[in-house]
């Protein structure tokens, strides 16, 4: 029961991460809310890996794309902040599940990122409609 | 219409960036993994404030004007990070996904209101269709996944 109180808790301060972030739009750019977002964060684990891991700290062997995340974690906290300026944190989190489940539907249908692969079944398709339809009820209610 | 399109395309990305962030915590380790995509994206963000000219924004009276409140994203981020961490390692992927998204939409409404001042009682029953939504379909890949397992334990003894 305490893991259920747990995940929800994950998902709260999730949605305070996003609704806060949006709001330091009002004050920053931006890349300047990118870079505060990712600052704060990365001196706080920079921090946990000195102190409590006590290893140095190496990025070398991993595959070429991984370089890429920055540019995605920059593309992501940049256009979150803005849509929530915009059309609120419920209406970008309830769209950006469509977007989550279409992705995860081609990676998981071609294998992408050595994932196992899951072809996409036509029985799954009355599911994505129930989240669809309940997209469009949060978004246009 | 745009920024419908913008958020859409947020959520598809960022299963690609949990991918690659996945991939990065395999080779490095969680949180390596994950201190090399805060370094770069800092890097990267520090040198788009001031090819746009915004360079201003990083003067010590502006950064105070700032209520502290709002730059605790991150650590809201890391604190749920840890939170989902444990939650999953004893629970099933279906319970962690429902119960994050659940947890998520929910603080969204609340914070909606909070600072926007609207609440439509309406979205309650989309919130509740989406869970319902994702919840069956995380069903249904759990018995496909059984399944798999089953015609291969079986190929395997014949």
């Amino acid at each position: 029961m305490i893991y259920f109180v747990f995940l929800i808790l994950a998902g709260i301060f999730q949605g305070f991460m996003v609704s806060l972030n949006g709001q330091l739009g009002n004050y920053y750019s931006l890349f300047g809310v990118c870079f505060f977002v990712h600052v704060i964060a990365a001196l706080l684990l920079f921090l946990y890996i000195k102190f409590k891991e006590k290893k140095p700290i190496t990025f070398g062997g991993v595959p070429k794309y991984v370089y890429a995340v920055g540019f995605m974690g920059v593309t992501l906290v940049a256009s979150s902040s803005w849509c929530i300026l915009h059309i609120g944190a419920t209406q970008l989190l309830s769209l950006s599940i469509i977007g989550q489940m279409i992705s995860s539907a081609l990676v998981d249908h071609f294998g992408w990122f050595n994932a196992m692969k899951k072809p996409f079944r036509f029985k799954q398709l009355p599911c994505y409609l129930l989240v669809l339809a309940g997209v469009l009820i949060v978004v246009y209610a | 219409m745009i920024y419908y399109i913008a958020a859409i395309a947020n959520g598809f990305l960022s299963v690609i960036n949990k991918m690659v962030n996945v991939k990065a915590g395999e080779c490095l380790g969680t949180a390596r993994g994950a201190l090399i995509n805060y370094i770069e994206a800092s890097v990267i963000a520090f040198c788009l404030v001031y090819i746009t000219g915004k360079g201003g924004e990083f003067s010590l009276s502006f950064i105070k004007e700032v209520p502290l409140l709002f730059y605790l994203g991150s650590v809201c981020g890391l604190v749920a990070m840890i939170f989902l961490i444990i939650g999953t390692k004893n629970t099933g992927a279906m319970t962690s996904t429902v119960l994050m998204l659940f947890g998520q939409l929910s603080a969204s409404i609340v914070l909606d209101y909070v600072f926007f001042g609207t609440f439509r009682p309406i979205q309650i029953l989309g919130i509740f269709m989406i869970l319902s939504g994702i919840a069956w379909k995380e069903k249904l890949r759990e018995l496909e996944l059984r399944k798999s397992i089953l015609m291969n334990t079986k190929e395997e003894i014949e």
